[in-house]
């Protein structure tokens, strides 16, 4: 761990080095740039590499260590009731550290722990779902994850040509049986250009791919009292012949590959219109150590477009944007039999057989002048998940409704922010097929996730933060966050002690 | 750009999310026609195979698809997704045996049948299980055989027992007894039990713990009377130094193979009458009753008046007829006087001997017939209660080899 942490340090420091002595005025400029949240609205949507020097107007390296904890009485088995841990984060951004060349880069460590995980001992969830490891008694899950990415951009007239790489690693296990013991890592690369094609606008576009691997093992120590091990296929389904094995089936390997494109059309500065669409796709397979043939394929496409507005006039700010995110999942699964080859069981056939649809359409509106500012926003989100023999599936509509307010106040010795979001969530239409045994563990795990997709919790969040100079360089900050949900009985905190460089 | 071509952009947009945003995909199986031909070859005789039904299970889903054979034909054909499947028939069959209807099941099992082409075709060899199955004689060779000095040679008798169940049996704690009475001669003795018991003075059992000797399905073991190579000291015998028991006589001419566990006598020493003139029992003790308890609670005097007029009585034991789970009748051919067991039990008999004191009896067995194969392919061997018809009279002793 050590060795990784002070990779972050000289990460961190690289990039203090880069850059030059900050006025007192631009160094909270630049810190405001990053925690308004109407800045953070406008620069989150520039993740084009090609656009990263038009996110900010001021460079910043904050360091960064943080504790949270999240627990939840109603939550998904899968996901677990909630991660509990510290990081230690640097995310640099160095605008002009050479000339005409924006530098930025991100390394962080984490080392948390997933709780009372259950039907699931594989990491990544998002990633690999549905196909998962799973037995009934879970447990918490030790993870620490490792993750580095720099990128470059260059500008030359009107073009930018920018390019970023990324790592992130996740090592988990357990301690008592089942005992899992998961090895993933994540490369991903990105290439894109940009041409400011009238004034205040840019066009651009990236392509990018990842490439991400896990190696999932499950072991038991004790003699007695083994649960028997699923390999699921979705909603609870499972393969009988590669399924419910108390012996140690060997290590079930997951590989995906993934592409992306985005085309954008952003303002170079605050103010104007912006379009983006872009489409990721990875394609993945699990094997299990029955064969090497693969057990499951899945295709992941998720198409999204984003279309907002900006615009600052006499010191009043407006604006909103609308996006959608379409993500479709189709996983199919291998059939088996067992000739008694010496490459194990071999494969007959696949069906396809899993469904996921997760469609996303978001709107936030903002209003606010320099030192407040209000966003009330609606999400609708189409969930449906699928599963064919015996047929199962759970569908929800769900309608979010928020409004955050914030309040970003110039003291004498320093920048204050309090923020404060309110949010409930409402069910229009649910419903849920399982065609599954009553009293057993699996309905049960099926009933807790629907009971959780379907909840319909008020949340209060609030965050509470202080920049200030100590002295000369350092500039330290303090955060704190804090989240209460009704229903689902939510209850997370975060505290950050950092260093703004 | 100008605004109006940003909103163009953004509702070619909309159309290629519109395209996308269908949450209705279809999942399409890959099914087969699939024909399946049933192999009735090893079913001997005349019958007729009712109920047949097919069940098709995929190993991977473990959903289960159900065929129907129509009575009277050799395919049936249904439809199933592509996977691996076990196939089970299992179906009620009447069998013509001696003129009686016995009925039985029918079966037959097929596992890893890989089903992923437009037309799949295999075979289901089926067998005969009867529910009421179990440890049956098999052959029993009570002539003993002659030395070539034309001397009797007893050592060399056995019973051959087999396991005509679809299940493992144990031969742990098996009983078997011939009877006090002969089928030779007929005697009005009172009291009369035989509706109730099988009355026997001579009583050996299976040792064990209870699962120490398994017989697999279809299988036999072998009850020697000495469990030697006889070759050695004859040359009209043969070798049982390979039985898998060996019965306890009386000291003069027992000979102890100590490789081969001995039987224990629950009453006398089981000698088997080498005209076989005695009826055989097999069975089990209930539960909770051991030797010494058998012995306590079955004890049976029995009299009869003998040709001068006299009272003959004799002290025994009764088997009650519950206990006994196969029977044989053994006579003589021409010198059969009467059934010594219950007609529930046995309602006919077989023989080795022609005529009483048949010189010709010696190395020649009693054999219960074969009639079908059990699922591992092992002989089904006929048990009607019948020993006339369940067994081929004076045959070859299978063990002289």
């Amino acid at each position: 761990m050590l060795r990784y942490l002070s990779i972050v340090v000289f990460v961190a420091l690289l990039f203090q080095k880069l850059q030059a002595q900050d006025s007192l005025s631009t160094h909270y400029q630049g810190i405001r740039e990053r925690v308004d949240q109407i800045h953070s609205l406008r620069n989150n949507l520039y993740q084009n590499p090609s656009l990263r020097p038009f996110q900010y107007q001021y460079s910043l390296t904050p360091v960064d260590i943080s504790y949270r904890s999240e627990k939840k009485d109603l939550y998904n088995f899968q996901e677990g009731s909630g991660i509990k841990g510290f990081r230690f984060n640097t995310d640099s951004y160095q605008k002009d550290a050479f000339p005409n060349i924006t530098l930025w880069g991100k390394a962080s460590y984490e080392n948390i722990k997933l709780q009372d995980l259950k039907f699931n001992e594989s990491s990544d969830f998002d990633i690999v779902f549905p196909y998962v490891t799973a037995d009934s008694v879970g447990g918490d899950l030790n993870s620490e994850i490792y993750q580095f990415a720099g990128g470059i951009a260059k500008e030359i007239g009107k073009w930018t040509l920018a390019g970023e790489a990324g790592y992130r690693a996740n090592l988990a296990h357990r301690k008592k049986d089942p005992r899992p013991e998961n090895n993933t890592s994540d490369i991903n690369a990105k290439v894109g250009a940009s041409y400011q094609f009238i004034e205040n606008y840019i066009v651009g576009a990236n392509i990018g791919f990842n490439f991400y691997k896990q190696r999932n093992t499950l072991t038991f120590v004790a003699v007695t009292g083994r649960p028997a091990i699923f390999h699921f296929n979705g909603l609870a389904s499972f393969n009988s012949l590669l399924s419910g094995s108390t012996e140690n089936t060997g290590a079930i390997l997951y590989e995906s590959k993934g592409l992306n494109a985005q085309f954008t059309i952003a303002p170079k500065n605050e103010n104007g219109l912006f379009l983006e669409l872009g489409i990721n796709q990875h394609n993945g397979f699990r094997t299990l150590a029955y064969s090497t043939a693969s057990a499951n394929d899945w295709t992941d496409q998720i198409f999204n477009a984003k279309l907002g507005y900006f615009q600052s006039k006499d010191n009043v700010r407006y604006g909103a944007i609308a996006k959608v995110d379409l993500q479709t999942r189709k996983g199919t699964e291998g059939l088996f039999n067992n000739d008694g080859g010496n490459t194990g069981y071999a494969k007959i056939s696949e069906i396809s057989s899993y469904r996921y649809y997760n469609f996303n359409y978001n709107l936030e509106a903002f209003v606010g002048m320099k030192d407040w500012s209000i966003k009330p926003y609606a999400t609708f989100t189409q969930i449906k998940e699928q599963y064919l023999n015996p047929f199962r599936e759970q569908s929800a509509d769900i309608v979010k409704v928020g409004v955050q307010g914030q309040y970003l106040v110039d003291l004498k010795e320093g920048l204050f922010g309090i923020s404060l979001n309110l949010q409930k969530q409402k069910v229009l239409n649910k419903n849920s097929v399982f065609n599954i045994n009553q009293g057993t563990a699996l309905e049960s795990l099926l009933m807790q996730n629907y009971s959780y997709l379907t909840s319909e919790p008020f949340s209060i969040a609030g965050e509470l933060r202080y920049d200030f100079v100590a002295s000369g360089q350092i500039k330290p900050f303090i955060k704190a966050e804090g989240l209460t949900s009704t229903e689902i009985k939510q209850k997370y905190g975060s505290l950050t002690l950092g260093l703004v460089f | 750009m100008k605004k109006s071509s940003l909103i163009q952009w953004f509702f070619f947009g909309l159309m290629v999310f519109s395209l996308s945003s269908c949450m209705k995909d279809e999942f399409l199986e890959s099914r087969s026609n699939v024909t399946i031909e049933v192999d009735k070859s090893s079913i001997q005789g005349e019958y007729k195979i009712t109920n047949a039904t097919i069940s098709l299970q995929e190993i991977n889903s473990q959903v289960t698809t159900a065929a129907t054979l129509v009575d009277g034909a050799d395919t049936a054909k249904t439809s199933l997704s592509y996977g691996t499947y076990t196939a089970t028939l299992e179906g009620d069959i009447s069998m013509k045996i001696d003129g009686t209807d016995k009925k039985m099941k029918v079966k037959a099992r097929k596992s890893g049948i890989v089903v992923n082409a437009e037309n799949t075709t295999f075979t289901l060899q089926t067998f005969l299980s009867d529910p009421t199955a179990n440890f049956v004689f098999k052959e029993i060779f009570f002539t003993g055989t002659s030395t070539p000095e034309g001397k009797l040679y007893n050592g060399d008798k056995y019973f051959l027992i087999h396991n005509n169940s679809s299940d493992t049996l144990y031969a742990d704690g098996l009983f078997f007894a011939h009877s006090d009475f002969l089928t030779i001669t007929k005697r009005d003795y009172t009291p009369d039990i035989m509706n109730e018991a099988f009355s026997s003075g001579d009583i050996f059992m299976i040792p064990g713990t209870g699962k120490q000797y398994p017989v697999n399905p279809g299988e036999d073991f072998v009850i020697a009377n000495n469990a030697i190579n006889h070759k050695e000291s004859n040359a009209n015998s043969f070798d049982l130094s390979k039985a898998d028991f060996e019965n306890e006589l009386i000291g003069t001419i027992n000979i102890d193979n100590p490789n081969v566990p001995n039987t224990i006598n629950v009453v006398g020493n089981l000698l088997m009458h080498n005209q076989g003139y005695r009826s055989f029992v097999m069975g089990r003790l209930p539960e909770g009753t051991d030797a010494a308890k058998f012995k306590q609670d079955n004890a049976y005097t029995y009299s009869y008046i003998a040709a001068n007029g006299a009272t003959m009585k004799s002290d025994s034991f009764k088997i009650p007829n519950n206990y006994i789970i196969d029977a044989v009748n053994v006579s003589v051919k021409s010198g059969f006087e009467w059934l010594v067991t219950a007609n529930t039990l046995d309602m006919g008999w077989t023989y080795a001997g022609l005529v009483k004191v048949d010189k010709e009896r010696f190395n020649k067995s009693i054999t219960r017939k074969t009639i079908g194969a059990l699922d591992n392919g092992k002989p089904f061997l006929k048990d009607t209660n019948n020993s006339t018809e369940d067994f081929t009279p004076a045959t070859s002793p299978s063990l002289n080899k």
